[in-house]
């Protein structure tokens, strides 16, 4: 679904122009394509593509030290001055190293421009230039993704954005700010070989904001909201990380109301069954966590293929079952928590699983 | 779905394990520290156990008949087949940290919360305890004595972890655990930019937490104290490097993390020396000089260092008792060859007896046991005057007494003394009873004393240590003591009870006619982490009050 009033500016930064006090990284501008590709997404965000401000301008030669501030505050004028027929929510991603200020009593969080350096912090202050969004009233909703470290820094000070010193508390009313950062302040967030994506790296914020956007758990209308996301985020953490714990994202939503995310039912996770000892008499039932029947998994004849029957209206493909007396297939759950009830002559064997994790074996 | 809904309680061994539920669409049900009650309905559910920077997690179902359970999560082996666990989910082991047992008569701690005067807003304050309850809420402050730019609240606290908000009116309170001993001195998470009101703070033994500090919590602080837990128990470096420049970076906010990593540092198998200089250099300045347990660190690490260095020499006499049973032990060995690391006055001396277990924390019993209701040095005087039949020298190898040359003088006069015979194998094989004896009695610190007087008194107090150890009915004892009612007034001391047993397996070695092993003693002392005229007086107040009990129950030995 087309949502003419979104608009987005996308900012990640892998080389910095001081190497040794900004190593080079690996996931920004992958990372912002991801989500440029999700925001494009008819499912996903579904914002226009002329709606979305990409820094530095897709395939184009970035030259040493760049992006700056100015291109930043270049591009976030032009949005502002841009004839919007409706604004409606505004998306800020950062991807690159950044900060927070050890001595501020708030969660303002900033990127280093890349021509930031030991004596010269050129920063672009993501935080800032979502509250100024936010207490101008300028858009309805605004969603900021600050996927860098959080240092949190004595001797650098976040630069103030030069924008006007405007305030509209009665437009700012009702304005809905979703924050998501790569760590809580002081924490450093990470990026890594994600298994998930074949071994490709990815920042670890990126890549769970992506997949909760696509599979969180949806509020009673059947939406994707930002506190499911934030839910799912801090359930699937920890098995994101691994054996290497890494700090959490900090997530920060709205102080009235929620914003929707997904509108469409949320993906399904692929749930892997490995059955031992299948009998042509085997039946697989899968409950969900009020213990009411999602589908049944049985073989049928002369096929001998496995034939899935959904309860609901969710379906798919038939699982393939593999050769042999050992099954392994795969089914789409959405997320969640699930009973998996292998009854076969009588016998029956129980197992509790959550959708999109091990593999279950009965 | 049915209104039935179920008990579960949830408990990991640790209490700074944080658990949480969630049903099925992630919903934190509940959570808290150390153990979690809940009621629930019936359905599939999760439960997450995080202890340090492990995590587990389980699932389990409730059904619509259920019945009230309780399950132990210690184990997390549940009680009950409704309960079902994935057997073929990988699921990792819950930690099991053995946590202190709740003892009554512990001392508090006395934390000393102070705010900077300057901060526009104070906060709502709130402390929780490990178990999640409320023990605290204020948002009034008094002026503090100590500056004034601060404003302070002062709580007493029972040893523990507990969590500590403070909640400025905005979203988002800030929330840091704060993990007190049981010592009455805990100075663990303290931070300030003004150094000067931080140190004389912990010097006066509270504890200060500045809001310059606390506008945001550092989680992996938390992360590290599970940590530092395992490996001080395990005397084992368990971290990763980066968990150590971490350390080594935030020790300058807290000092607590300065402390652990100079332990850990200790614990590798070659110990970068030049990396403990400059920590333990710089929690000197953070810390100052009379940091008990900086001055143990110091202590060992002049015992690896071999080119001396004069800003490490221990000048100082330790006043207070450190916060690391680590640092305590170091402290006890130092004590042992230099009685003078304590100072005269210090609570050090009267505490020996009353360590309470093995934790990481030195903790210690509040109320000072009871002197024994019977005048030790007359019972004393009347066991030396009893016949004493076993040979000598088994009660002084049984101490596996050290060599020490350059006091042959007063070989001499003991070998004159005990007339000959009876000291032969002791001199022959060079047990130096003069060294251990001189610290067990300060018969020493009598000038007008005798020398031959001086080593009299000490073969007599040889000859009662030989009594007592192998002549006291030792199993019958302790078969008394365990009928004794509660409120006798017979108290024994943590070490004193120790000692029974100790005395009881000594006595089975002696009937059996065995030799006792010559390194039983150092073992021994060792395994107390007690100086040794403490072991010695509670030896013989031990003997003192076994001997009442005897006489009480009319079995008195007739030797004695």
């Amino acid at each position: 679904m087309n949502r003419p009033g979104d608009h987005a500016i996308l900012i990640g930064i892998d080389k910095y122009a001081s190497d040794s006090m900004f190593p080079s990284l690996q996931s920004p501008a992958k990372d912002m394509s991801r989500f440029k590709k999700w925001l494009m997404s008819s499912d996903g965000g579904g914002v226009e593509q002329s709606n979305i401000y990409q820094i530095p301008k897709p395939n184009t030669v970035v030259p040493k030290g760049v992006p700056t501030m100015q291109d930043f505050q270049d591009v976030f004028s032009e949005l502002l001055e841009k004839p919007a027929v409706t604004r409606e929510r505004l998306y800020l991603y950062f991807s690159g190293h950044g900060f927070s200020q050890r001595l501020e009593n708030s969660q303002s969080t900033s990127l280093y421009a890349a021509n930031a350096s030991h004596y010269s912090r050129y920063n672009i202050a993501g935080t800032e230039y979502a509250n100024w969004t936010k207490n101008t009233g300028t858009f309805k909703e605004i969603v900021l993704v600050m996927d860098c470290c959080r240092d949190a820094e004595v001797i650098t000070t976040i630069t103030p954005p030069p924008l006007p010193s405007l305030q509209d508390p009665d437009a700012a009313f009702g304005v809905k700010l979703f924050c998501i950062y790569g760590a809580p302040k002081g924490g450093k967030a990470q990026e890594r070989p994600i298994k998930e994506l074949g071994n490709d790296v990815s920042s670890l914020l990126t890549h769970i904001f992506i997949k909760a956007l696509e599979h969180a758990p949806t509020d009673i209308n059947g939406h994707i909201n930002g506190y499911g996301i934030k839910k799912f985020i801090e359930d699937q953490w920890n098995d994101l990380c691994g054996d290497s714990p890494a700090d959490p994202p900090a997530v920060f939503l709205p102080e009235v109301g929620d914003i929707i995310f997904r509108r469409s039912a949320p993906k399904p996770l692929k749930q892997i069954f490995q059955i031992l000892n299948w009998a042509d008499t085997s039946q697989l039932l899968i409950k969900d966590n009020n213990e009411n029947p999602i589908c049944t998994i049985k073989l049928q004849a002369p096929e001998n293929q496995l034939e899935i029957v959904w309860q609901s209206q969710q379906s798919a493909d038939s699982p393939v079952k593999t050769e042999g007396v050992n099954s392994t297939f795969s089914i789409p759950l959405n997320a969640g928590l699930y009973r998996a009830v292998l009854k076969t002559k009588g016998k029956q064997k129980s197992v509790l699983f959550q959708s999109g994790g091990e593999n279950v074996r009965l | 779905m049915s209104d039935f809904k179920s008990k579960v309680s949830i408990r990991v061994q640790d209490d700074i394990g944080i658990i949480s539920i969630l049903d099925g669409k992630f919903n934190t049900l509940d959570s808290g520290f150390g153990q979690l009650n809940y009621e629930l309905p019936a359905g599939i559910y999760k439960a997450i156990c995080q202890v340090g920077n492990k995590t587990s997690h389980k699932f389990f179902s409730i059904k619509k008949n259920g019945q009230n359970k309780k399950i132990n999560f210690d184990s997390i082996s549940l009680d009950d087949d409704d309960m079902i666990f994935s057997e073929g989910i990988n699921v990792v082991d819950w930690i099991k940290i053995p946590t202190i047992q709740p003892i009554e008569e512990i001392t508090t701690t006395e934390l000393l919360i102070c705010f900077n005067k300057s901060d526009a807003i104070l906060p709502l304050l709130s402390i929780w305890s490990a178990c999640n309850k409320l023990i605290l809420e204020c948002s009034s402050f008094e002026e503090s004595y100590e500056s004034e730019s601060l404003s302070f609240i002062k709580i007493k606290l029972s040893a523990g972890n507990y969590l500590i908000k403070y909640d400025y009116g905005t979203s988002h309170a800030v929330s840091r655990p704060v993990f007190l001993p049981i010592n009455g001195y805990g100075a663990l998470f303290l931070a300030n930019s003004d150094l000067l009101i931080t140190r004389s703070i912990l010097l006066n033994s509270t504890l200060i937490l500045s809001t310059s500090n606390l506008k945001y919590l550092p989680p992996y602080w938390f992360k590290l104290n599970g940590l530092m837990r395992d490996s001080l128990r395990k005397q084992k470096n368990l971290s990763a490097k980066h968990e150590r420049i971490m350390m080594l970076n935030e020790k300058f906010e807290n000092p607590m993390l300065g402390l652990y990593i100079a332990c850990l540092l200790f614990f590798d198998k070659i110990i970068n020396l030049k990396l403990l200089r400059t920590v333990l250099s710089n929690l000197t300045y953070y810390l100052g000089t009379d940091s008990a347990d900086l001055i143990a660190l110091k202590l060992a690490f002049n015992r690896h260092e071999p080119n001396k260095d004069k800003k490490f020499e221990i000048s100082n006499a330790v006043t207070a008792p450190p916060l690391l049973s680590y640092s305590w032990k170091i402290l006890i060995e130092e004590a042992n060859k230099n009685p003078k690391i304590f100072a005269d006055n210090s609570i050090c001396w009267d505490i020996q007896d009353r360590i309470i277990d093995n934790e990481i924390w030195l903790t210690w019993l509040s109320i000072e046991v009871p002197p024994p209701s019977v005048d030790i040095k007359q019972n004393i005087g009347e066991l030396v005057q009893t016949s004493f039949n076993a040979p000598l020298v088994h009660a002084i190898e049984s101490f596996g007494l050290i060599p020490l040359e350059g006091l042959f003088s007063e070989f001499h006069s003991i070998k004159r003394l005990s007339e000959g015979k009876m000291f032969t194998r002791v001199i022959d094989t060079a047990l130096p009873q003069i060294n251990f004896l001189e610290t067990t009695v300060r018969i020493d610190d009598e000038p007008k004393t005798s020398s031959s007087n001086k080593m009299s008194k000490k073969v007599d107090l040889g000859k009662t240590l030989g009594i007592f150890l192998k002549k006291l009915p030792w199993d019958e004892i302790i078969y008394l003591f365990e009928k004794l009612p509660k409120n006798s007034d017979i108290v024994l001391s943590p070490l004193q009870e120790k000692l029974l047993s100790i005395m009881a397996h000594l006595k089975d070695i002696d009937n059996r006619e065995k030799e006792i092993p010559k390194d039983y003693w150092p073992k021994l002392r060792k395994s107390l982490v007690v100086t040794e005229p403490y072991i010695i007086d509670n030896i013989i107040s031990l003997a003192a009050i076994a001997k009442n009990l005897l006489a009480s129950s009319n079995k008195g030995n007739s030797n004695l």
